[in-house]
């Protein structure tokens, strides 16, 4: 039984195609890149994927079941999102914040509250983000990175099977960018789904085994990553030139810059 | 502090001050005494003081102050604007324009205070309705309507203010800039207060991840949309049912959520019973002080309320600037 599903899915923005009659199916343990130019609609798909946005047809369906017909808080008991961009209106430690990534799993009565568990799991998270020394810290003093860190383990608190990141590398220095994609795809993904927007080609043949890319035109391919990303569709992907840089067993995709 | 500790603190503040506010005036009583009248009605000068006169115009200053506060907490949150206030989406402006109106025609009693309530609630539908045409974001999109609409409000009490003669304009100043004088017992608006911090206490998981913004919210499993409809009509009633007891009193609202987080009470389970007690003191002092300070003259308490309040803001905010 597959994760998540998407069957003869549309979507369109405004009169643009972005996604044309698109079928694939997600398993646990996979880790999937979806790959595009800008304004190709990668988050629509992403904010769709998670419930969260309309399709114009087809549907999602959570565990053979569609995604509308589920009660919201048990959405988000499966499925887990982190945008691309987040705006801090009010102060919160750090601490607080990545518990309320617990919010779905506590019960809505009346006087239900957090448990030891709850805390533990939050902890947790914000060790496996490197973020404990910052657990007393307001988030709105963090730098772009430490906060990006935040929410990640605010998704990784939520504790969803599957785990959906919109451009989860932005702001990440060069180390994090490597250990949180490693951390998501190696170190604790049993049974867990990660989809991810991501613009770095190198990073997806590095950490994932399958990919999505989205074409211009509204059309999709979707399979394993090595069948799929070729440096051919890469190129019309991108619409630019691609060199290849091979050392030692990495080989590397770059844009062409002459 | 633990909020636990800040909370109690805030109960005995709040108790502290009504007892404070009852004995001190004309006639000054022992808060012992006043315990003790409360506790035993008689029929003496003293005792009927406390119970007809002091106790009513206390229970409405805290009653006013509460219902304020929570609705400020309430509105801050939707908007995501920590600069929000009751009155902002035009709900003081509606019924202000009512209540002046109906001054205006003689009007007397029960009828001002209803007309008040009748000019909130269509302003409150007004902004509403208004804000759902057109797409885009919704958040955003009342906050426009309900600045605009307040911003009409303001022309027309202009308007009610240059027509009405020298008579009448002394107590339309005083209600606009808030009056809390010849309080009654204020049973109906206790009961709109409890009621509706119960609905707000329990939406406050719901608020917590609101005011982390709405997309954090949905991706949580709540439901931005439906929860904007009900804190938007929630904070209204709070805020019309202050409206109607004692006009414009301003910056209570405003200051006391705002005071509160930066004393560093983030999460609303402790926040809104927090703006209860904390609004609910703040006022009942402020009256206190505009009915000593120059008595037998009666000060407006809007007037306190901002005198006060403007530089115990400002040392906090540069205080937690330091930490």
């Amino acid at each position: 039984m597959s994760l998540l599903g998407v069957n003869h899915l549309t979507l369109v923005a405004g009169d643009k195609m972005l996604v044309s009659d698109l079928s694939v199916q997600f398993e646990a343990g996979q880790s999937w890149a979806v790959l595009g130019p800008n304004g190709s609609g990668k988050t629509t798909l992403l904010n769709c994927l998670a419930g969260l946005h309309p399709a114009q047809a087809g549907e999602v369906q959570v565990m053979e079941r569609d995604i509308n017909r589920l009660a919201h808080r048990d959405r988000a008991q499966e499925i887990g999102i982190v945008f691309q961009h987040y705006d801090d209106a009010f102060p919160s430690t750090v601490f607080d914040h990545v518990l309320a990534g617990r919010h779905p799993h506590i019960a809505s009565s009346l006087f239900a509250v957090e448990t030891e568990k709850d805390r533990q799991l939050a902890r947790d998270a914000m060790r496996q983000m490197e973020l404990e020394h910052l657990a007393q810290r307001s988030i709105t003093t963090l730098s772009g990175g430490e906060r990006r860190r935040v929410d990640i383990a605010v998704l990784l608190a939520q504790d969803t099977p599957v785990r959906i990141l919109d451009e989860p590398c932005n702001h990440l220095d060069l180390r994090h960018q490597g250990s949180v994609l490693h951390h998501l795809t190696r170190t604790n993904s049993e049974g867990k789904l990660n989809i991810f927007a991501l613009h770095d080609v190198n990073q997806a043949f590095s950490y994932c085994d399958h990919a999505l890319l989205l074409f211009e035109d509204g059309s999709v391919q979707a399979g394993p990553i090595n069948t799929v990303a070729t440096r051919a569709t890469l190129e019309q992907l991108y619409q630019c030139k691609l060199i290849e840089i091979s050392n030692n067993n990495n080989t590397l995709l770059l844009p062409d810059f002459d | 502090m633990t909020s636990r500790r800040q909370t109690s603190l805030l109960f005995l503040v709040a108790v502290a001050t009504a007892l404070l506010s009852i004995s001190i005036g004309s006639v000054h009583v022992d808060p012992g005494k006043v315990l003790n009248s409360l506790v035993f009605p008689t029929d003496d000068t003293t005792s009927l003081v406390i119970t007809q006169l002091r106790l009513p115009r206390t229970l409405t200053a805290f009653t006013v102050g509460a219902l304020l506060a929570v609705a400020g907490a309430l509105l801050q949150v939707l908007l995501r604007n920590p600069l929000a206030d009751p009155y902002i989406l035009g709900v003081s402006g509606g019924a202000s324009v009512a209540m002046l109106t109906a001054m205006l025609l003689g009007g007397v009693g029960a009828w001002l205070g209803g007309s008040a309530i009748a000019g909130s609630m269509v302003s409150v539908l007004l902004v509403f309705g208004l804000s759902r045409f057109g797409r885009g974001n919704a958040q955003l999109r009342l906050l426009l309507t309900g600045v605009i609409v307040a911003a009409g409000w303001g022309a027309l009490i202009s308007l009610l203010l240059s027509v009405s003669s020298a008579r009448q304009l002394h107590g339309m100043l005083f209600w606009l800039m808030g009056d809390l004088a010849g309080s009654k017992l204020p049973i109906s608006a206790m009961v709109v207060l409890v009621l509706g911090s119960a609905v707000a206490w329990r939406l406050a998981r719901a608020l917590n991840l609101l005011a982390r913004g709405e997309s954090f919210a949905a991706a949580l499993g709540e439901r931005p949309a439906r929860l904007r409809t009900v804190i938007y009509f929630l904070a209204s009633i709070l805020t019309a049912t202050a409206v109607s007891l004692a006009g414009n009193i301003g910056f209570v609202g405003l200051v006391v959520p705002h005071l509160l987080r930066l004393a560093g009470t983030t999460d609303h389970r402790w926040l809104i019973p927090q703006c209860v007690l904390l609004g609910g003191s703040f006022l009942v002092l402020a009256d206190t002080l505009a009915r000593t300070l120059v008595a037998p003259q009666q000060l407006p308490v809007g007037v306190i309320t901002a005198l006060v309040g403007v530089p115990l803001f400002l040392y906090l905010l540069i205080r937690s600037d330091k930490q």
